[in-house]
């Protein structure tokens, strides 16, 4: 029964913890602009961080050690230094989108002015990181991002047309788009399902949780049955803004027309439960992202890490984690548009794909590390057919930016 | 080497024609459109206790911003007649008008003849929007 539980809850916080201010806010500007017409990247990114995900967190499971730490030891410090590199500067992009995220939610439920609620979010963040548990922590985040369940409460209150809708899935280029957006938003939901963060939180987290091979089916069923179920939760909000925003024009640019279909279908009760749902999913997105942030530069030097560690055992692990939360802070307080930066980040995400995925999918099939436990065929090839998109995604993203302005 | 090879393919996206074809003048009326059917949308929903107020003022207050966006884009529109872009000005201004008064009011006294207001000017940018696609 214990067991039973825990699986339950693995899963259900793998879906809570599965969405981020950049899912969020890059699914409801597609939908609002695309309808469902790239449902299928949605799928297929889903996919993808499935079967890297699992490869981590076996990697992790089987060494009991976090995954920046076999990179640097098993491709040397130049190639962990450019894997460092890419997966901090976006990391720490991703850490100030989040922040910004539950500073924009706690302005939805407050209409105080998202600003002031940026230093609130970013203290409460690192109070979080310091004092709670990391169980206690992802337990907490993610069953209240399980509130975001709203969205699909709304989607099917909405009435969908699913001829409709199957229409929209089924057409690839939109007539009223130019194909350089459509492919831009291609790119950026693709790197808002990848997001880097993901896989390295979900490796050290593994090692902070002490997995052994024992644990290795959880593992599975968190990621197999918790990010599928998370996927559907991205095409439920993007089918919200096909179904309410995009017949009458609105393309999405802010949180506030994020739930504005929630409101029509549910009313006040649901908004609540979205806005709580949002608040929690970021809120559980920026400690993991200032997690990160600390687990990729202590594995990289070799320092002490791990939330357990009290600040005193491992100073320069928790010093890195203030420091990017007050860059955040400070980025934040220039008065930039959160929205933006959640944007550029899910695009330079997809830049930096190629620098976090291939390692492990080196390491993964190193029988040195992984034993018996090494890729199997079959993961192999969906792994090294994943890299393949990856790169065409990476080479893509920053000329597609600029074409299109940042996707205008 | 990289930054050339993306450069010369941002080069090449952008000579075959990706980028957008509307021009300042359409894409601004849509934005302003776009704001004031967002802050209608939110208003009806307040009126009928199906959204909290303070959701419905930030609804406003980012309106706002939108439509002041659109303002500012056609204020720094080049390459464009000068008559669409006095006719976008007139609409989008008046919208932008409209929605300063309706937030600056605050929406605790929002009502039926405020939806009227915003009703009437997306009207009118549905006619310009119209016009300009001739």
């Amino acid at each position: 029964m214990k067991k039973i539980f825990a699986v339950a809850l693995g899963i259900l916080t793998a879906i809570g913890g599965f969405l981020d201010i950049g899912d969020i806010v890059t699914n409801a500007v597609v939908g609002s602009r695309f309808g469902w017409s790239l449902a299928w990247v949605v799928v297929v990114g889903v996919a993808g961080i499935c079967v890297f995900a699992h490869m981590a967190g076996k990697v992790a499971a089987v060494s009991g050690r976090a995954t920046f730490e076999l990179i640097r030891e098993r491709l040397g410090p130049r190639m962990a230094l450019a894997n460092l590199s890419a997966s901090f500067f976006i990391n720490l992009l991703t850490l100030t989108a989040e922040v910004g995220g539950i500073a924009l939610a706690l302005q939805l439920a407050s209409s105080v002015n998202y600003l002031l609620w940026v230093p609130v979010a970013a203290f409460a963040v690192w109070l979080v990181v310091w004092r709670v548990g990391f169980e206690l922590m992802e337990n907490v985040t993610g069953l209240i991002g399980l509130l975001l369940i709203g969205f699909a409460v709304a989607f099917f209150l909405l009435g969908p047309d699913w001829g409709e809708l199957g229409r929209q899935a089924a057409q690839l280029m939109p007539t009223q788009e130019s194909p350089a957006t459509y492919w831009f938003y291609a790119v950026a939901l693709f790197g808002a399902a990848l997001t880097p963060y993901e896989v390295f939180f979900f490796s050290s987290g593994a090692v902070e949780e002490g997995w052994s091979v024992k644990d290795l089916g959880q593992s599975r069923l968190n990621v197999l049955v918790g990010f599928p179920l998370g996927g559907f939760l991205s095409l439920a909000i993007a089918g919200c803004a096909a179904l309410a925003l995009l017949p009458i024009g609105v393309e999405v640019g802010t949180l506030s027309q994020v739930v504005l279909p929630v409101a029509e279908a549910g009313g006040t009760l649901l908004l609540v439960a979205i806005i709580l749902g949002i608040v929690a999913a970021t809120f559980g997105a920026a400690l993991e992202t200032t997690l990160s942030a600390g687990y990729t530069l202590a594995q990289f030097f070799g320092w002490t890490w791990g939330k357990s560690k009290a600040p005193a055992q491992a100073a320069r692990f928790h010093t890195t984690m203030i420091v990017c939360l007050v860059i955040g802070l400070g980025v934040l307080a220039t008065g930039v548009d959160p929205v933006m930066v959640t944007e550029v980040s899910v695009v330079f995400s997809a830049v930096a794909l190629p620098l976090t995925y291939l390692p492990i999918l080196i390491v993964a099939n190193d029988p040195d590390y992984m034993g018996e436990h090494v890729n199997s065929r079959a993961l192999n090839v969906a792994g090294q057919a994943y890299f393949g998109l990856i790169l065409v995604a990476a080479v893509a993203a920053v000329p597609l930016m600029i074409v299109t302005g940042v996707g205008q | 080497m990289v930054a050339r090879l993306l450069l010369a393919l941002a080069a090449v996206l952008a000579l075959t024609g990706c980028g957008s074809t509307e021009d300042a003048a359409q894409r601004s009326v849509a934005e302003a459109r776009s704001a004031v059917i967002f802050a209608h949308d939110a208003g009806r929903l307040l009126l009928n206790d199906r959204a909290s107020r303070a959701y419905v003022q930030v609804v406003f207050d980012d309106s706002l911003d939108q439509a002041a966006d659109a303002e500012r884009d056609l204020q720094g529109a080049s390459g464009v007649e000068p008559q669409r872009v006095a006719t976008a000005h007139r609409v989008v201004d008046a919208a932008a008008s409209v929605l300063d008064e309706l937030t600056d009011a605050g929406v605790g006294t929002l009502d039926e003849s405020g939806l009227t207001r915003l009703q009437a000017a997306l009207r009118e940018l549905d006619a310009v929007a119209e016009e300009l696609e001739r």
